[in-house]
């Protein structure tokens, strides 16, 4: 009886604990919300200290990084799952799958410590400044890239064995096989990790503030330095008091329920996966 | 049934798809020889024993980091100690079928939706989250305590379905056994699930402590940035990969440190990888 009361306590304090994230930003960022008139939020510029808080110029530049970075690893993952799959010998398909878990296990801040050292010195010398939306794309895509393509060949392996076997028999071509065979049966499964690596992107801080270049304004080209919602938080909280403060909960809030819903829809409507 | 298309010459395609695949892959392989190279290549040169076991001098420019590897490890092995019996519980509550009346079940459901929401929470949401909770409402200030705590809250998921997926793997038979024996919730957990699947929490415990090692926004706000050695749990210590983001970023000169930092990192978290990969093969090797 004891222990079935520590079980229940414990699983219903994952519920307490996800209320009392989302209470505490919605409480906290009310302050701002209802001092500040909405259209605040999306007009004028950054400047707290006289009461401006447009927060747009951070949406629109994350938003930017993770596409730009979605928009690369799509491709990328798709063609390295099938390569693992179809083209290399069981030995060296291995040996990459095994590096790949090593690399989906590497903190964030190397990746961004290596787009500071490496990356941004080799764009700044094709585009000036360096630290860019361009930077920060490049740096999100190797991040997710790992665990995205070790998923997305879990899913391609775990097509019928007989359907792969009955189209090759037929003497299909790769491409055919493909099209007709296993994307039919993969999209849903591919759809729910891309959809699960973008809220990872959008969600990643570290790697992203030490390559972007965190100039809150809108970017006009891929070249140019960016501001994301989660570097913006980095960036100011610890000086920030009163709306200030409460403007940051508000950004935390906008940050939180999109990738809640992204989470939710892949779980609900998409396959079940497990993210590494 | 779909119509292939005859037209298109299929060879050149599937050729161009191999061509493509071939590139595709390279591309991340290359970025992690570069990335390994560049720890490498830029800290091995301040990187000896003398690294790990003295303190940093002029914030990190010199000297070591001992004071921040015994920070790293209170606040990871504090996350991990208080998160533990929460995520067991937790587990236990998602896998135990035998209690299914409607109720239960749509519990069940619940939970698991609120675990897959803490999935879906940034680390930074998490680390402002945990200021205002932990720092200011409870009164920790910058500090270890506070730090871990966050830190758990945010392994807690990972930890949680972990251990529920080897707890669903307990051979259905057994689990019936046990049932026809009369054995209770509590029994059932003490004598068959701890021990079929030892392995599995073992294995839960070293993703979630790889997962802790590798933070750094949740703890940015919570456990602080003083580079002293820590005195007690109340005081602020810095992690390591908080010290890599400060040296790379706010401390000029102290990139070379900032790799050697980075090179601590990496090996720490590949050791403790190859370590529990290494000691479960020999397990696996035994149990058959």
């Amino acid at each position: 009886m004891v222990f079935k009361a520590y079980t229940l306590a414990s699983g219903l304090f994952a519920i307490v604990a996800i209320a009392i994230i989302l209470c505490l930003l919605s409480v906290d960022s009310f302050k701002v919300l209802s001092s500040v008139p909405p259209g605040a939020f999306v007009a004028g510029i950054w400047n707290p200290s006289s009461g401006e808080y447009n927060l747009l110029p951070m949406v629109v530049g994350g938003l930017a990084a993770c596409s730009g970075s979605l928009l690369l690893v799509t491709p990328i993952s798709l063609l390295s799952a099938l390569a693992l799959h179809f083209l290399f010998p069981r030995w060296l398909a291995v040996v990459i799958r095994k590096i790949f878990e090593i690399m989906s296990g590497i903190p964030s801040v190397i990746f961004g410590l290596w787009g500071l050292g490496f990356l941004v010195p080799e764009i700044n010398r094709m585009a000036p400044p360096g630290a860019s939306l361009m930077a920060a794309a490049l740096v999100l895509s190797l991040m997710v890239l790992p665990s995205t393509i070790l998923l997305t060949a879990q899913a391609i392996n775990d097509v019928p064995k007989e359907q792969m076997v009955a189209s090759e028999s037929l003497g299909m071509s790769l491409f055919n096989r493909i099209r007709v065979v296993l994307l039919p049966f993969t999209w849903t499964r591919i759809g729910s990790i891309l959809c699960l690596q973008f809220a990872r992107t959008l969600g990643e801080t570290m790697a992203v503030v030490m390559v972007a270049g965190n100039i809150p304004a809108f970017p006009t080209s891929v070249f140019d330095p960016i501001r994301t919602l989660t570097g913006h938080i980095a960036l100011e909280m610890p000086y920030a008091e009163g709306l200030h403060r409460s403007s940051l909960m508000l950004s935390g809030l906008m940050l939180c329920l999109p990738s809640l819903v992204l989470f939710y829809l892949a779980r609900r409507y998409l396959a079940r996966v497990r993210l590494i | 049934m779909r119509r292939l298309n005859p037209s298109i010459s299929t060879s050149s395609l599937d050729l161009a798809i191999k061509i493509s695949a071939w590139i595709c892959i390279s591309i991340p392989l290359l970025a992690m020889f570069s990335i390994i190279w560049e720890m490498i290549s830029k800290g091995m040169g301040s990187f000896s024993v003398d690294f790990l076991l003295n303190a940093p001098e002029r914030s990190g420019r010199e000297g070591g980091i001992f004071p921040i590897l015994i920070s790293t490890l209170l606040v990871v092995a504090l996350a991990l100690v208080l998160v533990f019996p929460l995520a067991l519980g937790c587990a236990l509550f998602l896998s135990d079928s035998r209690d299914s009346t409607k109720i239960v079940r749509s519990l069940r459901h619940t939970v698991s939706v609120a675990l897959d929401g803490l999935t879906a929470v940034p680390s930074i949401v998490f680390g402002i989250v945990g200021n205002a909770v932990f720092c200011r409402f409870f009164g920790f200030g910058y500090s270890i305590l506070a730090g871990s705590v966050t830190l758990g809250f945010m392994i807690w998921p990972y930890m949680t379905r972990a251990f529920e997926e080897t707890f669903r793997s307990v051979p259905k038979d057994i689990y019936l056994q046990s049932i026809s024996l009369g054995f209770s919730s509590y029994t059932y957990f003490r004598k068959i699930i701890f021990v079929y699947c030892m392995p599995g929490i073992v294995l839960g415990v070293v993703l979630a402590l790889s997962r802790a090692l590798a933070e750094t926004s949740a703890l940015l706000f919570t456990s602080g940035y003083s580079e002293r050695m820590p005195e007690s749990l109340l005081d602020s210590g810095r992690v390591l990969s908080i010290h890599i983001l400060d040296l790379a970023m706010n401390v000029t000169g102290g990139d070379q440190n900032a790799y050697a930092s980075g090179l601590a990192l990496v090996v720490l978290i590949l050791a403790i990888n190859g370590v529990f990969s290494a000691t479960f093969a020999l397990f696996r090797k035994s149990l058959n």
